[in-house]
């Protein structure tokens, strides 16, 4: 599992703020406070050795710069680099008990220095600005009661009164809306939807762990997260948001950030783009709205996952769970290097055929498929809960004919995990369920809403309350900032009445219509 | 033999003139010779006559190869084969022996597909539209241009089978086969339309290609010098006899053939188009893109068949066939077709920022500034700088120059598709999932295979074939020509 806020697999790093690492003499490269060369030309991140010394006992590591880490501090993470724990953790970071006194784990007067040596670190997330595009909504309180549903103001979401539309009002497609061009193909006894409050959301990342479990996620070894081929469904993009008032391109532009945090899965859109480009039919709608994927159908053609704005889907790039992916051998030159048991293909082992397979297997959750190489899977808003749940409620409903799932009975595994309650899922078509109530709240929004996908997942904009008092103080959260100095935009504002910064070239088109129709509307895309 | 070339009706200036007294003169059918400054260049130089058409165009395929062949092929047969290796791993292993991942899940394999379905253009274009527009010119490259048409066919259909997660599922769930799961494939799907368009271009561009091929054939079987060869070419011209009866219905089936594939040569590249234009990522979903596509393929094809018949035309010295002025009209063709791609370079641009989609406008800045800016300049560089140096006749018809012009279209129209392709995914909604592609050695070592079997296909072709529609050529002359002055079968027999 990446580490919520580095985004770093399989091993730990020593991490030090981006004004440390000035001190220290790493060179930053500019803008994005990574180490010059730690991105290396063909993508991959190739740390800096940096040698820690406390009290004449020293340890090494690769480096990772930090923004938003105090500054002077090097951070570092126990219980890495163990040497008799078999093959999972062989090879994966570097173990700084060594450093460990009965002083307790607080440790002054630690001597950095650099080593020549690079070391290559497997990170899941690349970028992590959100180049003022509004994926994270947050606003102030202030902001938020001055207008409750400002979430709904932003983004192109508000520019669509120009797109052609349909007699009811909806915005007219190519292909119909799926459950309009045919009714019949919706239930009316239960329909799935999940709403994220990014209010509550830590990014602790105890749904990652979750879903991995549940859903017979395959573990890929540290070399396919370094290429970029990590397999979870659900995933926590974390981003930062620098001081707008310093230019991007400064290099203390990351001294001091302020970071969020999204759960992100497969959006389980009405409007599916993935469906309509697969060639074979393998990803369908079911009557209920979920975005079912077919395994046995996938022929692995990766169009659905080009064509999912979100890119939640993930590929079998290899019989993950076929080979022996052993975790130690992340290549060091991506190019020439195929080195590794994925890349003997049927030369290596076969881990099914091995004894050891017996055991192995019992880690599977048995009511979900392992799939095989060459087949995309993503989040399937843990169907198999939803399957039973409907059995039970069938059993239990007998001649009754009430066989509607009560609103909040099925829970997903990452529903379940989550400690702070930042994710509900229920069928709307029961008033009781909570997420009715949560997609009837104001702060509700759908990231990239224009594209009339109708996700079934919506999410809360979160409100922070920042302290006038304190020196830190601001009047509008930082990604906000970014936002309105970037795409020219006030979210207070209603569209089309001229507002602070008019409209720019960008958006022209949007003028002298008074609001358009949201597409995140509370309810509206059920 | 001349195949029925009367198509102008000669005689009226004769029949006019006529007229014009009262007792009208039976109309001479003999015209003289047109003004000089009216005359047109000639097809063939230096008055060829048929039968040295006939005998330098079949003794290509007749003598035996000249001692460069044998290593062009030995490395061409080479590079087939690590190909063939090279997806046999591919196959067994999975999808991640190549450099794919999330976000890039295309990127080589898709770029090679449309690279070589673009190269593919030329050959159709130069036999059916052309034939159409009676542009004669084109009978000295049609055949050569077709063959490598379906070379390049060839080439194009392996990579998007290949590139599949589980091959043996795609070719059986492609076709649209009935099933007892009544499941049809998904017919929204432009992946699927490739299916369609892709393999009724490769039918038609083979038919077409054959029927072409018949009467020359006929011609080869009738000069074959030992038995098998008789018997091969014989049982391939389809009893062939030369008979008036022969030449109608041959006639008629190549209109009707180059009447099917006019078509083809817009449609299959605009289906193309569609994998990307049909989506929703930036810099893909653009309505520009049918039209830019296909002339970006015949662009490309046509650098294509400069960069292949530049060389057999010296090799084998077909200079007075294929002529500077044949080489000039590609050019033009080149330099035409290279306008109107660098236009669509401008306009897309434009567009992202008249059409007001931040996201848009991120993915063409990112294209042209992002991490993969070396690729969008040499793009740039090949297809919109090295066609305008075809303004000049000096360039035109310098046989060197043309032929380095030719490979930098190649390369250019190669790395269009990989900056479409590549520097549109690779970073689009959500910066979270941005990334970055790097090949493997496999997969460049499969787009390098990939030239082996194109290019032993066409040694072989040269080898077994009549690499020059010899009938169709021997048409242009003036001896075919019964207006003419040399015209009629008087001075020199087939």
């Amino acid at each position: 599992m990446p580490d919520p806020i580095t985004k770093v697999t399989w091993e730990n790093v020593v991490t030090v703020s981006p004004k440390t690492a000035r001190e220290l003499g790493l060179p930053l490269e500019k803008g994005t406070q990574i180490p010059q060369d730690q991105k290396a030309h063909d993508g991959q991140y190739r740390q800096i050795t940096l040698r820690v010394t406390v009290s004449g006992v020293s340890v090494e590591g690769p480096v990772w710069v930090q923004p938003g880490l105090a500054d002077g501090v090097v951070g570092l993470a126990l219980g890495y680099g163990r040497t008799a724990v078999g093959r999972v953790g062989k090879g994966s970071g570097f173990n700084a008990y060594p450093l460990l006194t009965s002083k307790g784990p607080l440790l002054s007067g630690a001597k950095v220095e650099m080593v020549t040596k690079r070391a290559l670190v497997a990170v899941t997330q690349e970028h992590g600005l959100m180049e003022g595009r509004p994926v994270v909504r947050e606003a102030n309180l202030d902001e938020y009661k001055k207008k409750p549903d400002f979430a709904k103001n932003m983004d192109l979401d508000g520019h669509l009164s120009y797109v052609p539309r349909n007699p009811d009002g909806s915005i007219k497609n190519i292909y119909q809306s799926p459950y309009k061009a045919n009714p019949w193909t919706k239930s009316d006894i239960n329909q799935w939807a999940m709403v994220v409050d990014l209010g509550t959301c830590t990014g602790c990342s105890a749904c990652v762990v979750a879903c991995q479990a549940e859903n017979n996620i395959p573990i890929v070894g540290k070399g396919q997260v370094s290429r970029g081929r990590e397999m979870h469904w659900m995933r926590i993009d974390r981003y930062y948001s620098y001081d707008p008032n310093i230019p991007a391109s400064s290099e203390v532009a990351a001294d001091d950030p302020q970071m969020v945090v999204q759960p992100m899965l497969c959006q389980h859109c009405e409007n599916a783009p993935c469906e309509s480009v697969c060639p074979v039919n393998a990803t369908v709608h079911d009557n209920e709205g979920l975005n079912v994927m077919a395994y046995n159908r996938c022929i692995g053609t990766r169009y659905c996952s080009n064509n999912c704005p979100y890119k939640v889907r993930r590929f079998n790039f290899f019989d993950y769970n076929k080979r022996d992916n052993s975790f130690a051998d992340a290549d060091d030159h991506h190019f020439m290097d195929l080195t590794g048991p994925l890349y003997h293909g049927p030369l290596g082992k076969n881990r099914y055929a091995e004894k050891e397979w017996e055991i192995v297997k019992l880690v599977k959750n048995p009511d979900v498929s392992v799939r095989m190489r060459g087949v995309m899977e993503k989040c399937t808003f843990c169907v198999q809960r939803i399957e039973q749940a409907k059995i039970a409620v069938k059993v239990q409903a007998r001649d009754s004919g009430n066989v509607r799932v009560p609103g909040n009975m099925v829970k997903t595994a990452c529903q379940e995990a989550c400690p702070a309650g930042a994710i509900s899922f229920g069928n709307v078509l029961d008033p009781e369920a909570s997420v009715n109530a949560l997609q009837n709240d104001p702060r509700n929004y759908t990231v990239l809403g224009f594209l009339d996908n109708k996700p079934r997942v919506t999410y809360l904009a979160r409100i922070r309350n920042p302290n006038p008092a304190m020196p830190d103080y601001y009047a509008s959260p930082r990604s906000l900032q970014d936002y309105e100095r970037i795409r020219g935009e006030n979210p207070f504002e209603e569209h089309g009445h001229g507002g602070a910064h008019g409209h720019g070239d960008d958006h022209g088109k949007a003028g002298g219509s008074g609001h358009a129709a949201m597409t995140g509307g509370k309810g509206g895309q059920i | 033999m001349a195949n029925a070339a009367a198509m102008s009706a000669g005689a009226t200036p004769s029949s006019k003139k006529g007229g014009a007294h009262s007792h009208p003169a039976p109309p001479k059918i003999v015209a003289a010779a047109p003004p000089r400054e009216l005359e047109r260049y000639p097809l063939v130089l230096n008055n060829r006559p048929l039968n040295w058409i006939t005998e330098r165009i079949a003794g290509v395929c007749e003598k035996p190869m000249p001692i460069w062949w044998w290593p062009a092929f030995i490395v061409s047969f080479g590079g087939m084969m690590l190909m063939a290796g090279l997806v046999t791993y591919l196959i067994a292993t999975g999808v991640g022996v190549w450099g794919l991942n999330q976000p890039a899940a295309w990127a080589w394999d898709i770029t090679n597909f449309v690279f070589w379905i673009g190269i593919g253009h030329a050959g159709t274009l130069i036999s059916a539209v052309l034939c159409l527009l009676r542009q004669k010119w084109r009978t000295a490259i049609n055949r050569a241009a077709e063959a490598m048409t379906l070379f390049a066919v060839a080439c194009a259909g392996i990579f998007p089978v290949v590139h599949t997660g589980r091959v043996w599922m795609a070719l059986w769930w492609l076709p649209p086969i009935p099933n007892n799961m009544a499941i049809w494939p998904q017919f929204r799907s432009p992946l699927l339309w490739d299916v369609f368009a892709v393999s009724t271009y490769g039918t038609v561009s083979l038919l077409f290609w054959y029927t072409g091929l018949v009467p020359d054939l006929a011609t080869l079987r009738d000069r074959a010098t030992c038995k098998i060869k008789r018997l091969l070419y014989g049982f391939f011209s389809l009893g062939w006899t030369g008979s008036n009866r022969n030449w109608s219905n041959y006639e008629k089936a190549y209109l009707i053939l180059a009447g099917l594939s006019t078509p083809l040569v817009l449609s299959v590249h605009s289906i193309v188009s569609f994998d990307f234009a049909v989506s929703q990522v930036p810099g893909w979903h653009t309505t520009i893109f049918p039209p830019y596509f296909v002339a970006g393929a015949i662009f490309s094809g046509f650098g294509m068949v400069l960069t292949l018949m530049l060389p057999m035309r010296a090799l084998f010295h077909l200079e007075d066939i294929i002529t500077v002025k044949h080489v000039e009209l590609m050019c033009k063709v080149i330099l035409a077709t290279g306008s109107m791609v660098g236009y669509a370079y401008g306009m897309e641009f434009f567009i992202a920022w008249y059409g007001g989609s931040p996201y848009e406008l991120y993915a063409f800045k990112n294209r042209a500034f992002g991490p993969y800016w070396w690729a969008y300049w040499s793009m740039i560089t090949c297809n919109v700088i090295s066609p305008h140096l075809f303004w000049s006749k000096k360039i035109r018809t310098n046989m060197v120059l043309v032929w380095i012009i030719a490979g930098f279209v190649n390369v250019g129209m190669w790395f269009e598709r990989f900056v479409i392709i590549v520097t549109s995914i690779h970073r689009d909604y959500l910066p979270s999932s941005w990334g970055y592609f790097t090949p493997t050695w496999v997969d460049v070592f499969t787009f390098v295979g990939s030239f082996g079997l194109f290019m032993t296909l066409f040694l072989l072709f040269i080898r077994y074939l009549p690499a020059i529609a010899i009938s169709e050529v021997k048409a242009v002359t003036p001896q075919a020509d019964p207006h003419h002055p040399l015209g009629g079968a008087k001075e020199h027999h087939h």
